[in-house]
Formats: C-alpha cells, sequence, structure tokens
C-alpha cells in the first residue's frame, strides 16, 4: 500500500502540467526564476477551476434554459420581482436590426460594448428568473440569482483557501530557515546530491542548481556583513538619501493617480463624440486602460533605477521594489473601481432614476477590466517581441557604445511577477461582472507561460547576481494575497451595499444583491431559518473574533517559548561538547 | 514476481531477503542488474568480483559523483589491487543501505564512511572540500567561482556542524547534522 501511494505520488509529479519546462527553466536560471514560472502554472490552474465553477452553474444552465423553452419541455422561468422597467428607461445596448459597419463590430469587439453586451461575457445579459421544470413528475427548480451569487462566493473562497494554505506553507518554511545556524550549508552539502538522479540532463540541472545556490547563500552573507560593517556617518548619509527617494516614490504614486482620475472622467464623458473616427473613438474608449498601463510601465522603470542608490540587500532590493510596484499597480485599480463609483452617483434622469451614460453599471465595470486584460495583453506581447528581441539583435550584432552600455536582458522577476498579479487582480474583480473573464484569463496565462519561455531561453542571461529566491516564493503568494483582498474588498461592498441597475443582469429591481439570499432564506423551514440568521449577526462574529484572537495569543507564546528552548538547548550541546574535550584530554593525561 | 529462471539458490534467496529490507523478487531484479554487467565472470562463480568502475554502466550510479566512495567504503575485498570491486553481496549491501526501507541510522553510518574522503576517522575539512568539489562540478571542470568562496563556504559547514570545534566532524556531530538536515532521507537513497 505504502508503494503504491508513493509510485501515484510520482506519477502525479510527472503528470504535472509544465513539468519539463519549469525543470529545464531550474537548470538553467535558477531558482528564482523556476519560483516565477511555477507561480504562473498555479495561476493558470486557479483559473481554471474559477471558471468552471462560474461555466457549470450559470452560463449552462442559462443557455439550457433558453434553448428548452424552444424545444417544448415543460418548464417556465419567472422574473423573481415584478418591477418591470418602462419602456423608455428600458436599458438596450444593441440592436440586432440595426445596421452596422465592420469597424463598429470591430470597435465593440474590443471595448465590450454593442453586440458584446448581448453575450454571456458580461453580467447584463444573465436574467432574474428563477426555472421550474417539470418532467414525470419530477421537479427541478433552479434560481439563477441565487446561483450567481452562490458560485461568485465559493470561488472567493476557494481561493482564499488554497492562496492561504500556499501562502502559509511557505511562510512557516522562511520563517524557520530564517533562524540562525539552521545548518543550511551542510544540508545542502552533504545532502544536496539526490541519488536518483539517471538522467545526463537532470545531472547537468542538479549540478549548476547546487552551484547557484551555494553561491546566493554566501553572496547574500557577504552583503549582510558589508551592511553590518558601516560607519555612523555612512548610515546618516544613507538614511536622508532614502528618504528623499520615498518622497519622490509617493510623488510618483500621486501623480499617476490624479492622471487615472482625469483620464476616467474624459473617457465616460466623450464616448460618442468622434464616430466618424474610428481609430480615435477606439482610443477614448480605452484611455483609461491607455493610462494605467502606462503609468504602470514607467513607474517601475524608475523605481528599479532609484533603488540601486538605496544600497539594500539582493533580496530586500526585489521585496521593496515589489512592494512600491504593487502599491502602484492595486491602487490604480482600486482608483478606477473609486472613479465609476463617483460615476454612477451622478445626476438622476427624470423618471428613471438611473445615470446618464451608464445604465447598466456593472456591465461598465465588466467592460472597463475586460479591455483592462486585453491592454495589459497586448502591451506585454508587444514588449516582448519589440523590445527584447531587436535587444538581443543589436547587442549581438552590433558593437556600438549603446549596446554595451544597455546590455544584455536579464529577466526581472518582480516586474514579471507583479505583471501576473497585476492580471489576476484584475481577474478577480472582473470574474463577478464579466462571467467569461476568467477564461480570457486563462488563454492569456497559457500564452504568457510560452511567450516568457521562450523570451527567457533567446534573450536573457543568467543572473550575473544571484539571489536567494526560495523566500521569494512565498512572497509572490502574499503579494496575491495582498491582490486578492483588494479585489475581493470592493465586489464584497458592492453586493451588500450598492444598488444594482434597474434593467439589466440577474439582480434588477431588487435594492442590493445580497438580497437574493435572504429572499431564498425566507423560503427555508422556520429552524433554518433562525440558525442562518444567528449565524449572519453580530454576536456571532464577536464570539468567532474573540475565539480567533485567544487561539492566535496562545499560537504566539508558544513560538516564544519554544524560541527559548531552542537557544537553551543548543547552548548545552556546546557545553557538552566542551566537557566531552576536556575528559578526553584528562584521560589521555592519566594514562601517560 | 516468479524465482524459478533465477541463478540464486532458494536458500541463498531466503537468507538475503532475512538480513535485508529487500523481498524476494527485489533482489531477483538486483541480481539481473548486477549480472547484466559481466555475464561471463558471474557465470564462472555467483561470487566473483565486478571493479567499481564497471558500475558506472549501470543507469542509477552513471552521474553519482560519489561512486567510487560507495564502491571503497562496500567492498569486503582483501586484495590490494581491486580495492573497491564488489561482489553481489557487497552489491547488496549497498543498495540495502540506499533503499527506502532503510532506518535513518543505517544511512547516516554509511554516509559518515562515505563522506569520509581522506578515512581518517573523521569528517574534516579536507573531506569537505571533495564533497563539494564533486557535486558542483560541471563539464568544463570549474567549481564555484573563486578560492575565497571555497574557503567561507567550508568555514560556514564547520561552524554550523562542529559543536566541540574541533575542526573535524565525529561520527555523533555528523549523525546529529544528519538528524538536523530536511533533506538526507529522501536524497540518500536509490529506488528500483
Amino acid at each position: 500500500w505504502k508503494r503504491f501511494k508513493e509510485d501515484s505520488a510520482d506519477m502525479l509529479r510527472h503528470v504535472q502540467l509544465w513539468r519539463t519546462s519549469i525543470h529545464e527553466v531550474e537548470g538553467r536560471f535558477g531558482n528564482g526564476i523556476r519560483s516565477y514560472f511555477a507561480f504562473l502554472r498555479w495561476l493558470f490552474i486557479l483559473n481554471i477551476y474559477i471558471f468552471l465553477l462560474m461555466f457549470v452553474f450559470v452560463c449552462v444552465p442559462t443557455v439550457a434554459f433558453e434553448s428548452l423553452v424552444h424545444s417544448g419541455v415543460n418548464i417556465s422561468s419567472n422574473s423573481l420581482n415584478g418591477n418591470n422597467v418602462s419602456a423608455e428607461c428600458a436599458y438596450n445596448p444593441y440592436d440586432p436590426n440595426a445596421v452596422n459597419s465592420f469597424s463598429q463590430y470591430v470597435i465593440w469587439f474590443f471595448t465590450g460594448q454593442g453586440f458584446m453586451e448581448k453575450t454571456l461575457l458580461f453580467y447584463g445579459y444573465y436574467s432574474n428568473s428563477a426555472t421550474t421544470i417539470f418532467s414525470d413528475g419530477f421537479l427541478f427548480y433552479y434560481d439563477i440569482p441565487l446561483a450567481y451569487l452562490m458560485v461568485a462566493f465559493f470561488y472567493f473562497l476557494l481561493t482564499l483557501v488554497l492562496l492561504v494554505r500556499r501562502a502559509g506553507a511557505g511562510l512557516k518554511e522562511s520563517l524557520l530557515s530564517n533562524e540562525d545556524r539552521f545548518y543550511t550549508y551542510c544540508n545542502k552539502v552533504f545532502c544536496g546530491w539526490d541519488f536518483c538522479i539517471t538522467d545526463d540532463h537532470s545531472a547537468e540541472l542538479k549540478h549548476s542548481s547546487l552551484k547557484y545556490e551555494l553561491q546566493t547563500d554566501l553572496e547574500e552573507e557577504r552583503i549582510r556583513l558589508r551592511q553590518s560593517s558601516r560607519t555612523s556617518k555612512e548610515k546618516w548619509i544613507l538614511y536622508t538619501k532614502r528618504f528623499f527617494i520615498n518622497l519622490v516614490v509617493v510623488g510618483i504614486l500621486v501623480a499617476s493617480l490624479v492622471a487615472i482620475f482625469y483620464a476616467a472622467q474624459y473617457a465616460l464623458g466623450n464616448g460618442d463624440t468622434f464616430n466618424n473616427n474610428f481609430m480615435l473613438d477606439l482610443i477614448v474608449t480605452y484611455l483609461t486602460s491607455i493610462v494605467i498601463t502606462v503609468a504602470n510601465f514607467i513607474a517601475p522603470l524608475i523605481f528599479g533605477f532609484l533603488i540601486i542608490y538605496e544600497d539594500y540587500s539582493p533580496a530586500f532590493t526585489i521585496k521593496f521594489t515589489l512592494i512600491r510596484t504593487v502599491f502602484l499597480r492595486l491602487a490604480s485599480v482600486v482608483f478606477l473601481y473609486v472613479v465609476v463609483y463617483l460615476q454612477i452617483n451622478c445626476k438622476i434622469r427624470p423618471n428613471c432614476t438611473f445615470c446618464e451614460g451608464v445604465e447598466c453599471w456593472e456591465t461598465y465595470l465588466g467592460q472597463e477590466m475586460y479591455k483592462l486584460t486585453i491592454m495589459d495583453f497586448f502591451i506585454v506581447l508587444a514588449v516582448t517581441l519589440f523590445v527584447e528581441f531587436p535587444r538581443k539583435l543589436i547587442v549581438e550584432n552590433c558593437s556600438c557604445g549603446l549596446a554595451k552600455w544597455w546590455g544584455q536582458q536579464e529577466f526581472s522577476i518582480p516586474e514579471n511577477v507583479l505583471d501576473i498579479v497585476y492580471a489576476q487582480t484584475i481577474g478577480w474583480i472582473g470574474a463577478f461582472y464579466a462571467p467569461l473573464l476568467p477564461v480570457i484569463v486563462v488563454v492569456k496565462f497559457f500564452i504568457f507561460f510560452y511567450l516568457k519561455k521562450l523570451s527567457l531561453t533567446y534573450n536573457c542571461r543568467p543572473a550575473t547576481r544571484p539571489y536567494r529566491a526560495s523566500r521569494s516564493g512565498t512572497f509572490f503568494y502574499i503579494i496575491l494575497l495582498v491582490g486578492f483582498v483588494v479585489a475581493a474588498f470592493p465586489v464584497v461592498v458592492s453586493v451588500a451595499i450598492l444598488e444594482p441597475s434597474k434593467d439589466c443582469g440577474p439582480f434588477r429591481g431588487w435594492t442590493t444583491m445580497f438580497y437574493a439570499i435572504t429572499a431564498s432564506i425566507q423560503t427555508q423551514p422556520g429552524w433554518l431559518q433562525s440558525i442562518l440568521w444567528f449565524v449572519g449577526s453580530p454576536g456571532f462574529a464577536i464570539i468567532i473574533g474573540v475565539l480567533l484572537c485567544l487561539a492566535l495569543y496562545y499560537f504566539v507564546a508558544l513560538r516564544t517559548a519554544h524560541k527559548k528552548m531552542i537557544s537553551l538547548l543548543r547552548d548545552q550541546l556546546t557545553l557538552e561538547g566542551k566537557d566531552k574535550q576536556f575528559l578526553l584530554s584528562r584521560v589521555t593525561k592519566l594514562t601517560k | 514476481m516468479g524465482s524459478t529462471n533465477s541463478r540464486l539458490s532458494k536458500e541463498q534467496l531466503s537468507e538475503y531477503t532475512d538480513l535485508t529490507y529487500f523481498t524476494v523478487g527485489e533482489i531477483n531484479e538486483l541480481f539481473k542488474k548486477f549480472e547484466s554487467l559481466d555475464k561471463q565472470r558471474l557465470r564462472e562463480n555467483i561470487q566473483n568480483r565486478i571493479p567499481g568502475a564497471k558500475l558506472r554502466e549501470l543507469p542509477e550510479f552513471k552521474h553519482n559523483p560519489f561512486l567510487h566512495r560507495l564502491c571503497a567504503v562496500f567492498s569486503t575485498s582483501d586484495d590490494d589491487d581491486a580495492e573497491d570491486s564488489l561482489n553481489f553481496d557487497d552489491f547488496l549491501d549497498m543498495m540495502n543501505a540506499l533503499s527506502d526501507q532503510a532506518p535513518f541510522s543505517l544511512k547516516a553510518k554509511y554516509a559518515f564512511q562515505i563522506f569520509d574522503c581522506n578515512q581518517n576517522g573523521y569528517v574534516d575539512k579536507e573531506d569537505v572540500l571533495e564533497i563539494i568539489k564533486h557535486i558542483t562540478k560541471k563539464r568544463d571542470g570549474i567549481p564555484l567561482t573563486s578560492k575565497y568562496l571555497f574557503h567561507k563556504l567550508i568555514t560556514n559547514v564547520m561552524l554550523e556542524a562542529d559543536l566541540d570545534q574541533d575542526d573535524m566532524l565525529g561520527p555523533a556531530e555528523f549523525e546529529h547534522v544528519l538528524s538536523k538536515s530536511p533533506d538526507f532521507m529522501s536524497s540518500f537513497r536509490i529506488r528500483l
């Protein structure tokens, strides 16, 4: 039985997606870059799960019920609330009978307006009906709004659980290995070589990766030594430098946010002004995305340039650049959200109680996320193809000063990780308002993997400064967790507080989206209702909160105690060793 | 696993299964592997020895940088000319120590002997240097980038492991270090 378990674990490892590619990358470029690709793979699989959930429980029923209606099965769909909007206020983004030019269709495809709004891609398409099917005395009841909300809840929960597990496991490991004298060197030297290696290629890879790891460890230690030996004067100069650089960084952040604000305002106000010129129209609708992407593109370059003057250790440099860029990117997405919110609370059209220009705000938000995703994808594609490949050609073939100064491309881990965290955050926000967005993200990541790998193999050289990246691996997941919180929070707020649009989507007519759940709870038996009400009440939350705090305190106390114990025992070991030496020398003396 | 066409007798097989962690089938598999190195010699006498260098033909040992140390440790040859030649008993012994079921203490004991390259009974700085050279060698023979790094690495290893600070690792210290290393059990083994 044990053998079977081992064999199946082995087989699963073999079957793991992209295993060979990642192994190759590890051998040639080291652990850090490998963790990037492993991260990408993890996100890819996560998005597949999200997509499957959404697809099976929301998209398939919608399509199935519609087609069943036409095929004569005894099926009835009833709108869950009777509030029908009057004709003049009805929201109709697309008239299938009107004749539109081909360029108009292309614009609509890229901006998600027009005919795209009438597809499964956006929130607005889904109906707010509950369907009942009678078939041979068997009753099947399916409530689409409830399904929509529950699925969203589930995939957020699933993501959170998986993410916390990953980040937590890595955190535990990294905390342990932060312990002084944890035998890292001995572990690598004595147990580094895996005796099971039979393959030529693997052996080469193992040799190089061991070499890289040892070099990295030593390099980090050297830097730590240098840092601790700084004089007082040097420290003062360094700190003032760091202070000013941080000011500059904050300034850049604020400037980008302001730019995004104005761009969003302009884009919303002037959606149709350039009707005759199709390119300008496209640019205006994409204006917000363009500004965000440009800011995200330039700022990291500046940050990377500045951080050299701050003289941190390589591991910390990566982390800090990451933190800054993360902050910028996520802040820009959240800011966009805020801007849209401000826009939907604008002047109310008389008689219809919703805004001019944003009749279906959920779809509008979905469209913005869709545009951001597409823009991000094209930018990365463009940069890789039109900057990295030519760079390699120029540097190899031309020996002019410029080429020497520019140098060969090095794979910059922080930037690339940020790219995918950013894409994923957009994906999470967008998944609620555009249910098929995860598919687009899946395809995007798939293409990214091969694109990046190709670019890596042909354009980049191995890092000149090897850096420890096992801790970076955990760090990526923590950054992703931050992105997740940034993505989940607005969605949760909108579900609980904001009023859904009157004429589109599965929640039309209700006061909040959350009402779908309350309405269905009210149809449950009494005892279940009272349990659920209790679970939702503040009292229960307080109890859980207090219990969690107690558990946390307990674990922190345990940890401090263990730490003390470890240092005590270690001292004891050294003393014992000295004792033994002393006794041995006495014995030799006495026997002489 | 049928043992009808094995050249080992029933008594031998039962003896082997008693003394090692292997099953009858696994022992037969191992014998086949061993035999494939030099069928002629083994046909003459089953206890004949095969020089250690020949073991490199087996896929499991082709890339192992510690092969000559393994052979030296497990060889029971009295002959000075063929110091690291193994007969089937030695081979089985070696695979036994490297098998999945072997307990930690057995592996640690043999690991100590294997890593003691200069055979002075301790794992000292020279030995550590040898080990590092073995595990990081590349085709062009250039190990870590500078002598300074080598020296630093050895110092660090000694700092971590040498408890009585005599610049050498005795068996107890070595075993202690191995017990604290998470990768030891999973890397110091050969799967059939």
